[in-house]
């Protein structure tokens, strides 16, 4: 699979007055065509700040430090305002969070939907609208024209999600970004919006980021999955050896804190102690090493290095476990090394 | 939609009402009356006098009487001024009042809104300091300290201007800008901070997510959302400015309702400050109305009862 999007050493900071804080701190990863990739963190470790960063979108105090973000090839941090606005909405869209603020309550849902279409489509009105309603039916709404003239308080959570994505579909986006895409709506509306979700990328063949901080979410769409943690990737490898031989402590934290919508049996939740850490003064050494049960005296003096865990080249994870000095920890299934 | 307005309307009245009762029994409640004077007014002339105007009637039948008149739009006469009505001063004073009212508004909305949002957009930089610092002595600098300053600058030392009464556009000037003045303030402190709510909201970030050029996320996703607290702001302001301002008219000598109201309170002509009062009552009410009704329209998630879509 040819990579559509490569992210290499992103950086991107919020000048505030205590001080830089580094959200996002040096972050790689790729997104292939018709992938779909999972980026989970507990609440505050970047996730948002990344994929705003892509899309060029950082509000005021934030910047872009460094970094290249190439879709198809081309850099986007090296583009004009202009050319950028055209990729936004365009190439890529995006989903956020809450669909309850998410849309502008005092304008229509046709109006939303067809000024995205106008923007990068030179159509006409009617055309434009034909459009809209096409994608009100692929994410399944019912009596797609009617909705054109309704205002968003007028419809369900889950439905003005499912215009939301309509919205960031109607252009034929390579890449759509969804954050947090159900983390506000009831669990069994968050079950057929991943469905949907997954029914879409496979209709269209466009990429996924889905963006996450719970884990049980991530099973049923993405391939792979990305472990952020306070600004750093930690973990990366395909969906199944994340779940099967995760080997970062923060991965095994977040596996046992969250209901897995596929798990078999019920499992006791077990939350992640303590808080993530002021991104103004991370830790020394690993980020993590303060809430790691199993941190050692390197842990606090040293940033481990990405090391790969298994021969297939997929798995990577950033951790001092891995060292072959390192003590055994119980229970615990250390990839295959390289 | 009818039943709405049909159910405010009806609160409206009952508000009136309301205002009448609890000013014609203040005005009753004030020792002296109209008529008392330094000098001594024999005793038969007196009697004659409030024969006349009815004022030996007992007090819950001039109440009535009273109530009966302002039904049918009419306001009594003037204790004070021989053979005028108080409607006779509303029609004279209040088309002079409205006329400069109505010329403030829309200059202090023509500048203070732009004001507002240009001062969102360059939030804390030098645009925005300079509007915000000029908007807090707008607001803080009254009146009567401002208009007696620009006649001095205007019309005693330039000489550009007339400095006082009513008749040419250019008599309307000073007055109007004096009058514009705090609302400009307001328009701009409000449009800004509404501005500057409306951006950080999560549908800017949708509108700019789509590719939209920052002119028509301001345009189309953040004014209309950011008008609205001025639309509520302008019911009483149209109301208070419409009507007369007591001290702007006082100081230009322009003969509007304001004026006609000081000398009424200055002579005790108790009918013409009870009919002013509820013809400004009513005003307010009516503008208070109109916007809600204008807000209906602005805003889709106000469910006017009987609207269906
Ligand atoms: N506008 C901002 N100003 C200052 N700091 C910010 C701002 N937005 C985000 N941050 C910082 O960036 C960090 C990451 O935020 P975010 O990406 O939103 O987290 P999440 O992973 O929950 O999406 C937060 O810890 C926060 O401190
Ligand atoms: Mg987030």
């Amino acid at each position: 699979m040819d990579n559509l999007l490569r992210v290499r050493d992103l950086k991107t900071s919020f000048f505030t007055y205590a001080g830089e804080v580094r959200a996002v701190d040096g972050v790689n990863f790729d997104v292939a065509g018709g992938e779909a990739v999972a980026i989970v963190g507990e609440s505050g470790c970047g996730k948002s700040v990344t994929a705003m960063s892509l899309l060029r979108l950082i509000p005021e105090p934030g910047k872009v430090l460094a970094g290249s973000v190439e879709l198809a090839g081309r850099d986007l941090v090296k583009l004009k305002e202009r050319e950028m606005r055209h990729v936004r909405g365009n190439d890529i869209s995006m989903v956020f969070q809450d669909p309850m603020t998410s849309l502008n309550p005092v304008l229509t849902i046709g109006t939303q939907l067809m000024e995205a279409i106008r923007q990068h489509q030179k159509v006409e009105k009617d055309k434009a609208r034909a459009r809209a309603i096409e994608t009100l039916e692929m994410v399944k709404i019912p009596s797609a024209d009617k909705r054109l003239a309704q205002y968003p308080h007028q419809l369900s959570g889950g439905m003005r999600q499912r215009v939301m994505i309509a919205m960031a579909l109607s252009c034929h986006p390579k890449l759509v970004i969804c954050d947090e895409p159900t983390t506000s709506l009831d669990v069994t509306i968050q079950a057929q919006i991943i469905e949907l979700l997954k029914d879409l990328k496979k209709a269209t063949g466009m990429s996924i980021i889905l963006i996450t901080h719970n884990l049980g979410v991530v099973a049923g769409l993405a391939t792979r999955v990305i472990v952020m943690y306070a600004g750093k990737i930690v973990e990366y490898g395909p969906v199944n050896e994340i779940y099967g031989i995760p080997q970062h402590p923060y991965t095994w934290g977040l596996l046992r804190s969250v209901p897995r919508l596929d798990a078999a049996e019920k499992r006791r939740l077990v939350p992640i102690y303590g808080q993530p850490p002021d991104l103004l003064k991370p830790p020394v050494g690993c980020r993590f090493n303060p809430r790691c049960d199993h941190a050692m005296k390197i842990c606090r003096e040293q940033e481990p290095p990405f090391v790969p865990v298994n021969g297939n080249g997929q798995h990577h994870v950033a951790c001092w476990l891995q060292h072959p000095a390192a003590p055994a920890v119980a229970g615990f299934k250390k990839g295959v090394p390289a | 939609m009818a039943r709405y307005i049909l159910q405010r309307v009806f609160a409206a009245f009952v508000a009136l009402w309301i205002l009448t009762t609890v000013t014609f029994v203040l005005m009753h409640a004030i020792p002296g009356g109209p008529f008392t004077r330094e000098r001594n007014v024999p005793e038969a002339v007196m009697r004659n006098i409030e024969a006349k105007y009815h004022l030996d009637d007992p007090l819950w039948q001039q109440y009535l009487d009273y109530l009966g008149g302002v039904v049918r739009f009419d306001l009594g006469p003037s204790f004070k001024f021989q053979g005028q009505t108080v409607n006779d001063f509303i029609r004279r004073g209040f088309p002079v009042s409205a006329e400069l009212g109505i010329i403030s508004i829309i200059l202090s909305m023509a500048i203070g809104i732009p004001v507002g949002i240009i001062s969102a957009l360059r939030q804390n930089k030098w645009q925005d300091n300079v509007t915000m610092l000029v908007a807090i002595i707008g607001v803080s600098v009254p009146s009567f300290i401002i208009a007696p300053l620009l006649m001095y600058v205007f019309a005693l030392k330039l000489r550009w201007l007339p400095p006082a009464m009513w008749g040419s556009w250019r008599q309307v000037i000073m007055p109007a800008v004096a009058l514009a003045l705090l609302p400009l303030a307001t328009f701009s402190r409000l449009m800004r901070s509404s501005m500057l709510d409306v951006i950080s909201q999560d549908y800017i970030k949708t509108a700019r997510a789509k590719g939209l050029s920052e002119l028509a996320v301001t345009w189309r996703h953040a004014v209309k959302n950011a008008v609205m607290p001025i639309v509520t702001y302008l019911g009483p302001l149209i109301a208070a400015i419409l009507t007369g301002t007591f001290i702007i008219e006082q100081i230009f000598a322009i003969p509007g309702l304001g004026r006609q109201f000081v000398w009424s309170v200055n002579n005790r002509d108790y009918t013409t400050i009870l009919g002013l009062t509820i013809f400004y009552g009513a005003f307010l009410l009516l503008m208070n109305l109109v916007v809600d009704i204008i807000y209906g329209f602005l805003d889709p998630r106000i469910q006017i009862a009987g609207r269906k879509d």
